[in-house]
């Protein structure tokens, strides 16, 4: 028997009427403008699009019709409801959640050598073993990283400079993996060091135990050292001396690099980018500095305005994809991060960009007293004088006491960029997050005020760069940019091979 | 003296206007949204009237200084004040068509996690389950039972 597609008067409305879907809108340019639905997924469309749907404007037979409703913005009497499909979709925005507290941060000591002007800690001078962690409360907070539902933990041990509390690191280890062991929970361990005291001791432990080395470079030796002010005047020399040494030891990819940006190096972008690929490093995160703890005592030399980051941002970006295009495969991390919020169905296990924030909800700071943090943010804000997001202390709270105390319950109260001011109408909101903890040491408000805030005109002018990135950019940056999102190198796009 | 344009009066200066809004036209939420948005530069202050509301809105900085050698003259906001009163607009009539079925996908969303208390109500074309049951149901949020 022969078969046939009904005819195409079968999937248009009857009478031209239709009913819209929760979406959102912003003005791109004059031209365009972006209409993002519950879920995330999005439509570049001509200015006055929203506008035309919403007054019913829009003719079943218009090009766009199609378009809006297979992506969930508006619906007619032949579409199918889907609701299933939208909850499925949403769901899977916000699978972070899943699990609790995922990475779960070990100061290990506030002992330093360095004297970085916007170093974020208190730091201690080398010799003051008081200030490092107490095996009882090494154990304590281990316990307490163990009690997460997470089945995937991450322990990163934190100064200071961690290696100079060599042996606390030894005992946290020593109880934690067994710990994990026994729960059947995967659990990774990252040092996060400036591999000043990096030994070759130190090197055989990490291999044995499977740990990985996080570092700092902040580009050319003429702004790490001006950045990290060691007595000898050498902290490139040490990084690099370190980086090699460790990628010998324990294998390339168990070695990584971020990078800080100061008032200097907000002038040196495509140096501070050269640097990487000549380290051969192949992710590159171009942070703004943290408005926190020291940082705002040494503000006249690392402060700087959020334009003037922007502009670093786009001039770094752009130098970025050049490298790229040349055939150096190069990430930067934060414009990965959003472009797998925006183009792909999952959320993203980035603290910063997470609603419900992240702060407590998927990481936790243990400081070598025993408090506890719901960032390493909220612990510098402590340093200062502000214990608002102490959330207890691993010797006399339990785990519970710290998710029901006072400290996190308000904290929670700002975590929902669903719910807060400016952010409930702004398109963005499921690209972009909650940060209670920025705002409060910014604004002195943990809601805050979105027109005034840092942190809102960063990712706004952000996003808007990079949907017009892939509104307007060539196919080269096109493929780049899916590359990055989809962890593949552009020879792998442009061979167009699998994921 | 002040200057009146039509439906806009400004002071002598020119650092602030009052704007007279119909408020068949703009609801009241979309005209305290568009608002904010200008908080950086601009204060506002409103009244309201059966028939109008009377937005009053100035310059927070109205002399070049340091830190902000370049002042827009408060004529030069009203063009982005009346695009964003009519995007606010947009906005808010969106979510008030499409609340309930905003919150169905949600809490279909979050039903299988287990802390609603019953399945939601309602259907795509009745997402608050008009025909019966209590409104509340929709989003009736309890511990769960199960203790996970």
């Amino acid at each position: 028997m022969a078969r046939s597609f009904s005819p195409i008067t079968d999937f248009t409305s009857s009478n031209g009427s239709y009913r819209l879907l929760p979406f959102r809108f912003h003005r791109l340019n004059k031209q365009t403008e972006i209409l993002v639905n519950e879920c995330g997924e999005f439509l570049l469309a001509p200015r006055g699009t929203a506008e035309k749907i919403v007054r019913r404007a829009l003719h079943p037979a218009d090009d766009l019709y199609p378009t809006l409703k297979a992506k969930h913005f508006l619906y007619d009497d032949y579409s199918s409801p889907l609701l299933d499909v939208l909850a499925s979709k949403y769901r899977t925005k916000f699978e972070f959640i899943h699990g609790s507290t995922k990475l779960h941060i070990f100061v290990v000591t506030l002992r330093c050598d360095h004297s970085c002007h916007y170093c974020q800690v208190s730091r201690q001078t080398v010799n003051k073993g008081e200030f490092d962690m107490p095996q009882d409360v090494a154990a304590a907070a281990v316990d307490m990283m163990l009690q997460s539902p997470s089945p995937h933990l991450t322990l990163e041990l934190q100064g200071g400079e961690p290696l100079l509390a060599f042996d606390t690191i030894k005992y946290i280890v020593s109880i934690a993996k067994p710990g994990a062991a026994r729960l059947n929970k995967e659990l990774d361990i990252v040092i996060t060091s400036n591999l000043a005291f990096l030994t070759d001791d130190i090197l055989d432990y990490c291999k044995t135990e499977r740990i990985k080395l996080s570092t700092s470079l902040d580009g050319p030796e003429f702004i790490h050292n001006a950045n990290r002010p060691r007595p000898e005047g050498d902290s490139y020399r040490v990084a690099i001396d370190g980086i090699k040494r460790a990628r010998r030891a324990l294998g390339a990819d168990q070695v990584a690099a971020l990078m800080t940006t100061t008032q200097l190096s907000l002038q040196h972008p495509n140096e501070i980018i050269d640097e990487y690929v000549r380290q051969s490093f192949h992710t590159i995160f171009l942070r703004p500095i943290s408005p926190y703890g020291f940082a705002i005592k040494s503000s006249h030399r690392t402060g700087y305005q959020m334009d003037a980051f922007l502009e670093f941002y786009r001039t770094g970006l752009r130098h970025i994809l050049v490298v790229n295009k040349k055939g150096y495969n190069l990430v930067e991390i934060y414009t990965k991060i959003l472009l797998q919020k925006i183009l792909t169905p999952d959320g993203t296990g980035y603290v910063d960009l997470q609603s419900p924030s992240g702060a407590g909800l998927n990481v936790l700071v243990y400081n070598y007293d025993g408090d506890v943090y719901a960032t390493d943010e909220s612990r510098m804000l402590a340093e200062m004088g502000d214990d608002t997001f102490r959330l207890g202390n691993v010797l006399t709270h339990s785990r519970d006491q710290i998710f029901t105390g006072p400290a996190f319950v308000s904290l929670l109260q700002a975590a929902c960029n669903q719910s807060l001011p400016g952010c409930s109408d702004c398109a963005f909101q499921p690209f972009c997050g909650a940060d209670p903890v920025y705002h409060h040491a910014t604004q002195r408000d943990m809601f805050g005020h979105r027109a005034t805030s840092g942190f809102c005109k960063r990712n706004m002018r952000v996003i808007e760069h990079l949907m017009s990135l892939l509104h307007d950019g060539d196919p080269d940056v096109q493929d780049i940019l899916w590359a990055w999102v989809t962890d593949r190198n552009l020879a792998e796009i442009r061979a167009g091979l699998p994921q | 003296m002040s200057v009146q344009f039509g439906h806009v009066e400004f002071n002598d200066q020119h650092t602030a206007a009052t704007i007279a809004i119909d408020k068949k036209v703009y609801s009241k939420p979309a005209v305290l949204r568009a608002c904010y948005w200008f908080g950086k530069d601009l204060y506002f202050h409103l009244n309201e009237t059966d028939e109008l509301l009377t937005v009053t809105v100035g310059l927070r900085v109205s002399s070049p200084t340091l830190d902000q050698p370049n002042v827009r003259k408060i004529d030069e906001w009203l063009p982005d004040i009346y695009d964003a009163l009519l995007d606010s607009q947009l906005r808010v009539e969106i979510q008030a068509e499409t609340a309930g079925v905003r919150e169905l996908i949600i809490a279909k969303a979050f039903a299988e996690s287990g802390v609603l208390e019953d399945p939601p109500p309602g259907t795509f074309e009745d997402p608050v389950a008009r025909g019966g049951a209590k409104p509340g149901d929709l989003i009736s949020i309890s511990t769960n039972k199960s203790g996970e």
